[in-house]
């Protein structure tokens, strides 16, 4: 089964403006993969505030780059950003420590996957529907 | 030590004693009072101190070279010119609460990897970039990748 992959614009501009030719060839890659595997290829699902699953997954791409992705239904996949995942130094406050801490350690295996079924994909579940609801 | 300094850490053991003898009886308010009464009085001894590596280790509950890696990363703050390395005392308090509360968060998980993972994901969540997509997500902007 072949799914429908859309991007937002800023996926665009960031994979053109910012990203080398190797980190372009990974986004790439991983963009097609996603269209021959789904969900499957999205890497794994989010943590939310509350310790649960947030309803978008991210993956992994070169360098520190990584792709986020949320699924309307279980034919579409939505590249919905790209970003790179860099620590920052100097904290002034707790919250500015935390991404200090986050490259420590990780096992990525631990992560829960984004699904383990092309067929059933994390819902866009109504916690990120009321979310895109109050962004416009 | 001076032996003004001496005379401020006796008084603050006295109201510390206070305090354990408030919450033995009960008093926790009165508890509550004493102990601050006992901050009060050591914050005017050596203001400008930080806390060493190794005590920092102690009270974090993690290693020495853990505590150097996140001062290296910019978790916790070292007073500048400090040598040996000293940690301000707010940075080590702010880190130590996060910990507390995310061991007790972390249960069945290995804490520090619940920690790892818990920072992580907020990072990500918080994202400018993730934000924007999501935005024009809503707005329906959308085309074939």
């Amino acid at each position: 089964m072949a799914f429908e992959v859309l991007r937002t614009p800023q996926v665009r501009d960031a994979v053109q403006r910012q990203m080398s030719r190797t980190e372009r060839a990974g986004y790439e890659a991983a963009r097609d993969e996603l269209a021959g595997r789904g969900c499957v290829a999205g890497g794994y699902k989010l943590a939310a505030t509350d310790g649960g699953d947030y309803p978008l997954c991210a993956r992994h791409l070169a360098n520190a780059w990584r792709m986020y992705t949320a699924y309307p239904d279980d034919a579409r996949v939505v590249i919905v950003a790209v970003d790179q995942h860099t620590p920052k130094s100097n904290p002034a406050s707790l919250a500015e420590t935390l991404p200090g801490l986050a490259t420590v350690g990780r096992r990525r295996s631990e992560k829960p996957p984004c699904c383990e079924d092309a067929a059933s994909p994390p819902p866009m579940n109504d916690e990120l529907r009321k979310r895109l609801d109050t962004l416009v | 030590m001076g032996k003004r300094d001496a005379q401020s850490v006796t008084m603050a053991l006295i109201s510390l004693d206070d305090a354990r003898d408030a919450l033995q009886s009960g008093h926790r308010d009165a508890a509550i009072q004493a102990m601050q009464e006992a901050h009060r009085t050591l914050e005017g001894i050596g203001h400008a101190a930080g806390v060493p590596v190794a005590q920092a280790a102690r009270r974090l509950g993690v290693s020495v070279p853990t505590v150097r890696s996140w001062i290296a990363r910019g978790a916790l703050r070292a007073i500048e010119g400090s040598s040996p390395v000293e940690i301000e005392p707010e940075s080590l308090r702010s880190v130590s609460r996060a910990l507390d509360e995310l061991r007790e968060r972390g249960q069945d998980r290995e804490w520090l990897q619940a920690l790892v993972d818990y920072l992580d994901d907020r990072e990500a969540r918080r994202s400018p970039a993730l934000k924007e997509g999501l935005e024009q997500l809503a707005r329906g902007e959308l085309e074939p990748a």
